[in-house]
């Protein structure tokens, strides 16, 4: 049997930009724009706000990153909720926000002959959270710009795949 | 009767709100569990009508809390529909082989919610909840089926009012009512304004060209309004949009007309997205006979669920104590595929229940009606039917309906 065709670092990036405005969109309401996008993320990196993270493992191994400033989380927050929203409310959205756009990342990349399991999302605050992946072959991330906000979702992928 | 029960299994607090929301405006009792552990005990306490499940959750997962729920005798039967943003080929095979009864993919709206739970259990807004007793007293318990011979008003939302009148030509012989708005916009009030008065539209027509997703958000606003959740709503699209098309019929748009619109086929496609008894216009009674009177303009669709329902309505006869059809082909003059499917079918219909039949046409050719039938039953859209006759023998055919009758 052939060994299925790799994802690409340009497939990744087309993936969130097909999925973060899906999600947005549908349950924020919000459109949301994507930047030009990096094939080569640095790594280390930074990221700061209130940051959703959810692991890849099996034949993908890696990590997503999903970074609102407090801002920007609040905002989607109460918008998706229709109320105020405290802290344990905007960790909960950013946490199934960033299920979202990973299941989907998930489904795209199964479909390709890549299975992998997701862990349970989980979230950070930070000024400076500093994010990398030992051995990540794809290191792509790319900015969304948030209608109505000043700020922007910024969403980051690091993964190896299985040869 | 009680309202349905929903039992939420999902670990994300926001998920439950949104669910929550989006059941706000019927009546049903709503109940919620964090994991799949907890999702198994309220289940055995609450017997839940229909159970949303999450699948990716701390504790126990989705896809283990359905296997439990399948080998627990008395929760095997609860109907689950899962929720999840893993809908990859791999995913969906393994939760439809445990017998899952549906998937909504995340992201999803409160509608399509709605929508896919209203499926399973009947959903009453809240208003209308407690009906002790019934408003109008003399209803009958069932809601009498439509037909395609009632007054039936259709709104078409299309920025291009030739679309709008093109249809209005096309449903006018069957009396239906064509109401246009240029879009969504325009839409929601004219919408608003039936809701209160009572005269709801009964099909929805949307263009799928509106831009923002127009017609997806159109959808679900519609779905919103317990009043209009089983209007049902069909896609204009052009053909090579399939993209608008598929993710409108994800959405939950029953049908997708494509444009130039094939106006012969479009009162019966929309007829089907109604589900209506389409019977009524060619079937009529003379003296002790029943008549089924076929056109030559028989559509595709229109013959596919006239020839359905005539088994139901020649059983319908045998039951009233008919025993004669008379099948008028007048004006019958080229045996088109859909001609030929509807007739060969009442034919063996009326030969299998017992009915005596009889033909009536103007055309010399009609005769050679076994012939017809037999060499065309080769055709792949027709190969399922049986034949009728047994032989090629000529027909006798009547030159009219009373000679017909006097035939029997």
């Amino acid at each position: 049997m052939p060994s299925p065709e790799k994802p690409s670092s340009s497939l990744f990036i087309q993936t969130i930009n097909r999925y973060v405005p899906e999600v947005m969109q549908t349950m924020v309401g919000l459109s949301a724009t994507p930047g030009v996008g990096i094939e080569n993320y640095p790594q280390p990196s930074k990221l700061k706000g209130v940051t959703g993270s959810i692991g890849l493992s099996g034949k993908v191994n890696g990590v997503v990153y999903t970074a609102y400033s407090e801002g920007l989380s609040k905002h989607v927050a109460e918008k998706i909720l229709g109320g105020a929203a405290g802290e344990q409310d905007v960790s909960d959205v950013v946490a199934e926000l960033t299920n979202m756009i990973t299941g989907n990342l998930k489904s795209t990349l199964c479909d390709m002959g890549f299975n992998c399991t997701l862990s349970i999302p989980s979230v950070m605050r930070g000024e400076e959270i500093s994010v990398s992946a030992k051995n990540a072959t794809i290191c792509v991330g790319n900015d969304y710009a948030i209608e109505g906000s000043p700020d922007s979702l910024r969403v980051v992928v690091f993964a190896a795949l299985d040869n | 009767m009680s309202a349905p029960k929903i039992l939420s299994v999902d670990d994300s607090r926001m998920i439950h709100t949104l669910i929550n929301k989006g059941f706000a405006p019927y009546d049903v009792q709503m109940v919620f569990a964090n994991n799949g552990a907890e999702g198994l005990e309220v289940a055995a306490r609450e017997k839940p009508d229909v159970i949303l499940l999450d699948v990716t959750m701390p504790v126990m997962d989705g896809v283990e809390c359905l296997g439990k729920l399948k080998a627990d005798p008395a929760l095997k039967d609860i109907p689950v529909i899962m929720l999840t943003a893993e809908a990859g080929k791999e995913n969906v095979l393994k939760i439809a082989k445990m017998g899952v009864r549906d998937y909504i993919v995340k992201p999803f709206t409160e509608a399509n919610v709605i929508d896919r739970v209203s499926r399973l259990v009947t959903l009453n807004p809240k208003s209308a909840a407690p009906a002790p007793a019934p408003v109008k007293a003399a209803a009958p318990a069932a809601k009498k089926a439509r037909t395609a011979n009632d007054a039936l008003k259709i709104l078409v939302v299309d920025e291009h009012p030739a679309i709008a009148e093109s249809i209005a030509k096309a449903v006018f012989k069957r009396g239906w009512k064509v109401v246009s708005c240029p879009g969504p916009a325009e839409a929601q009030p004219h919408i608003a304004t039936t809701v209160a008065a009572d005269e709801t539209p009964d099909a929805i027509l949307v263009s799928l060209a509106f831009p923002g997703k127009g017609a997806l958000k159109f959808y679900q606003s519609v779905r919103m309004n317990p009043a209009l959740k089983s209007v049902p709503l069909l896609g204009l699209s052009v053909k090579t949009a399939t993209f608008d098309q598929n993710e409108a019929k994800e959405t939950g748009y029953v049908a997708i007309l494509t444009k130039p619109l094939e106006l012969g086929e479009l009162p019966d496609r929309v007829a089907r997205a109604m589900d209506l008894d389409i019977t009524p216009i060619f079937y009529s009674s003379e003296g002790d006979c029943q008549v089924v009177t076929i056109p030559q303009d028989l559509s595709e669709t229109g013959s596919v669920d006239l020839t359905r329902q005539s088994r139901k309505k020649i059983a319908d006869f045998v039951n009233a104590g008919f025993a004669k059809l008379i099948i008028d082909l007048n004006g019958v003059s080229k045996f088109e595929i859909p001609i030929i499917r509807t007739v060969a079918s009442i034919i063996h219909e009326c030969n299998t229940l017992g009915i005596e039949w009889r033909v009536v046409g103007d055309d010399p050719d009609l005769s050679n009606l076994p012939t017809i039938i037999s060499t065309n039953l080769k055709v792949a859209a027709l190969k399922e039917l049986p034949n009728p006759f047994p032989n090629t023998a000529p027909l006798e055919v009547h030159a009219n309906r009373a000679a017909a009758a006097a035939a029997f």
